[in-house]
């Protein structure tokens, strides 16, 4: 299973739903019924637009993740006009569409999961932790109970169904490809999802948006993290940690000198630079985050380096467990390409040790890494710590 | 997909035949303002007070009694906060079922300061012997029932209700839009003093409702602008809604026996047919004393936004809770009232029919629903993914 795949152009990678026959252990599903998550954006509105344009008995759910007050506009998805958008996308389409109200399994599995993780150091990646329970656990689950035989959204990603088990690809507009968030899911479930714009780039997009006149054509992306309103995430975290759950310490070079303190751990990311309020010699940079004591570690730029990482928690899609060392690339940001590595996934196959070929810069821990080969995922895990 | 089901009712019925004609009519050729005095304005004036009496007629009030309002939930808002005004000391008392344009005034006046009590229900929805008794004895000024319930049907017994909360001199509110087309609805012989309506849950227009008042109570505006509905509602009259109203009323004085008959009849058909094919199925609320028209129902195992949602999509309208600002489903207020925790309440489904549904419909409905309660209770038992 962990042959590279050469030659992209001669696979068959769908971007149409494959017929029911591999559909059979669903029982009631209704010939060719899709379920579009729609969040109120162009992509998911266009993938909404394609499937119903093609046919399809297309049905639209947009998530209700989370409350802001009414008085209060925000630029991020899945806010109250966000799914009146989706809404008037799913009218001028004319399908079906709902609301689900995803309040309380959003808060325990994504919020919880992102401030907690900052609370212990580390920096989240709240949208792999949406797709792997909310869009790909609970919204699959209702897909299938209307009679749907899929689930569509409208990420850039593929699945390839042509060999015996559906692979997971990067999106052909290497700019937007999303694959990076999506190494969580449980394989069964590739199965059941289409992503329709996999194969196209965002102009083509907007484009197509445009041609079927669709209202959110011209819509701006969504870049922040949903349920942070205004984008400051650390004003969000701090807001819902109480004192006690704090971890106020020192900042220390990695020799041991001492350069000042800190109220909270919560408000560093390894390889942060800006906001460390200190005078140096040189720029210095959040290298390591001690939650035990709460002492934030900087050092010069060279010393964010790292010859390899630890992930846990992993993910595989493209096999179980294999026989032994595998070369491939990782991505340890969603932002950045791919870079070759040594992957060795250990007894326990959650955990995976990982050699780069080059060093890396500011491995992170909280945030995923995302194995490929070539254009296949291989799967991911959450890095753990960084190997020097 | 064939014709779809309406079995959403209680929500809102489809127009009657004779309601549509007659808002058409109006809409052509009656264009005047009703307030103004030249023919236009006599000839719209007509109109309104010809529903005014037809709407008196059907519910068994003298016509000055009913002013015109723009529907149920304003009524509700103005008999309340009129009360909270001309009362020193007011304490208001309502069911803890009712709908939420009183449920949700009270509490608004309640944060003002009003006293207020929420009167129980059990299990059933049936509300707690005895209790009304200790509040009046300890001050309540206004008693708010509703004389069937929107989301479990149960009819509460007005009349008996009525005749205690005169004797303690409290006076006494009465929500029956859910009860026209239902029930007999007298008012004169109710112990009422005010009434609120509107008929748009039987195939009137929605937009329009009214308050009937016990002669010699006063009706205080809720707005200012206008001395319309002799300054008690003011406000260009509505005038097609008013010519639908009128014909809605009069439907409802001639064939309300009929369609009784015909809920009861589908009623037996419908419920039958649903425990014929459906196990595990629990019927809610008082259904000693429920409306011929309304089924609340659970299906164990079963979310009803799921059930909601998989039926929508094979054609079957109905409902449950109530909707947010932004659509998704709350749990229903009523049922949680009725001490079920918040699961369960969320496994309460309302299918709500009337007279004119057909009866090959409510069967059809019955096989679909059970075909889908199947797949939901297969998938919940055993995740496919």
């Amino acid at each position: 299973m962990s042959q590279t795949i050469t030659d992209m152009q001669s696979c068959s990678v769908d971007q149409r739903p494959p017929s029911l026959e591999d559909a059979e252990d669903i029982k009631l599903a209704v010939q060719d019924r899709v379920v579009v998550a729609m969040s109120g954006g162009v992509d998911s509105s266009v993938t909404a637009g394609i499937l119903a344009g093609e046919g399809y008995d297309a049905v639209g759910i947009a998530m209700r993740l989370y409350s802001t007050p009414q008085e209060s506009y925000t630029k991020s998805c899945c806010s109250p006009d966000d799914l009146f958008d989706a809404r008037t996308v799913a009218d001028s389409l004319s399908i079906p569409f709902y609301v689900a109200n995803y309040e309380d399994a959003f808060r325990e599995r994504v919020i919880e999961y992102f401030v907690s993780e900052y609370r212990r150091g580390r920096t989240p990646n709240p949208c792999v932790a949406c797709n792997d329970h909310l869009k790909f656990d609970i919204l699959l689950q209702r897909s299938l109970a209307l009679g749907a035989s899929y689930l569509a959204t409208g990420h850039f990603a593929r699945i390839d169904r042509s060999g015996e088990v559906p692979k997971l690809l990067r999106g052909v507009d290497r700019n937007k490809d999303q694959s990076y968030f999506l190494f969580g899911l449980p394989r069964e479930a590739l199965g059941r999802i289409l992503f329709p714009l996999g194969g196209m780039t965002k102009d083509e997009v907007r484009d197509i948006a445009r041609t079927m006149g669709l209202e959110t054509a011209e819509k701006a992306e969504s870049q922040e993290i949903c349920f942070v309103g205004g984008g400051d995430y650390k004003a969000f975290v701090a807001k819902l940690l109480s004192e006690q759950e704090r971890t106020p310490g020192r900042i220390m070079t990695s020799s041991g000198e001492v350069l000042g303190e800190h109220d909270g751990i919560h408000n560093f990311t390894v390889g942060q630079r800006r906001g460390l309020g200190l005078s140096y010699h040189e720029p210095l940079y959040v290298k390591a985050i001690r939650p035990e004591d709460g002492t934030v570690i900087v050092g010069g730029r060279d010393e964010l380096a790292a010859r390899g990482l630890v992930a846990e928690r992993c993910n595989w899609l493209s096999f179980d467990r294999p026989n032994g060392p595998i070369e491939c690339q990782v991505k340890i940001r969603y932002a950045g390409e791919p870079v070759p590595c040594l992957l060795t996934v250990g007894a326990d196959p959650t955990t995976a040790f990982v050699e780069f070929e080059e060093s890396q810069r500011a491995v992170t821990p909280g945030q995923a890494a995302v194995f490929y080969q070539g254009e296949e995922v291989l799967g991911g895990g959450w890095i753990e710590e960084p190997r020097s | 997909m064939s014709q779809r089901i309406y079995l959403d009712w209680n929500a809102t019925a489809p127009v009657l035949p004779e309601v549509r004609e007659a808002m058409v009519e109006a809409l052509g050729a009656v264009h005047g303002n009703a307030s103004s005095i030249h023919r236009e304005g006599q000839a719209a004036r007509a109109v309104v007070e010809r529903a005014r009496r037809a709407v008196a007629r059907a519910v068994g009030a003298p016509a000055q009694a009913v002013v015109l309002t723009a529907g149920a939930t304003e009524s509700n808002n103005q008999v309340l906060r009129q009360h909270v005004r001309q009362t020193p000391d007011p304490f208001i008392v309502c069911t803890a079922v009712e709908h939420p344009s009183v449920l949700e005034t009270v509490r608004a006046l309640e944060k003002e300061g009003v006293r207020v009590a929420l009167w129980p229900v059990d299990v059933r929805g049936r509300l707690k012997e005895g209790w009304l008794g200790e509040q009046l004895d300890a001050g309540a000024t206004l008693v708010s029932v509703m004389w069937a319930n929107n989301e479990i049907g149960n009819i509460y017994d007005v009349a008996a209700i009525g005749e205690q909360v005169q004797a303690a001199g409290a006076t006494f509110h009465v929500d029956g839009t859910q009860a026209l087309g239902r029930i007999p609805v007298d008012f004169s012989s109710s112990h009422i003093d005010y009434m609120t309506l509107s008929f748009h849950k039987m195939g009137g227009p929605k937009g329009i409702g009214a308050i009937v008042t016990r002669e010699g109570l006063k009706v205080e505006a809720l707005l200012t602008g206008g001395h319309q509905e002799r300054g008690r509602r003011p406000g260009t009259e509505n005038v097609p809604a008013a010519a639908g109203l009128e014909a809605a009323a009069r439907a409802l004085s001639t064939q309300l026996d009929a369609w009784r008959e015909a809920l009861g009849e589908r009623r037996r058909l419908f419920i039958e047919a649903l425990a014929g094919q459906i196990e595990k199925m629990e019927l809610r609320g008082d259904t000693e004393h429920q409306l011929l028209n309304t089924i609340n129902v659970a299906f164990e195992g079963v979310d009803g936004e799921d059930l909601l949602l998989a039926i929508d999509l094979e054609g079957i309208s109905a409902s449950s809770g109530s909707a947010c600002t932004a659509g998704s489903l709350e749990p229903s207020h009523v049922v949680l009232a009725m001490g079920f925790d918040e699961a369960s309440a969320r496994r309460s489904v309302r299918l709500s029919f009337g007279p004119h549904t057909p009866t090959d419909d409510l069967e059809r409905a019955a096989g679909i629903i059970a075909a889908v309660v199947a797949r939901l209770r297969a998938m919940g038992a055993n995740p496919p993914v």
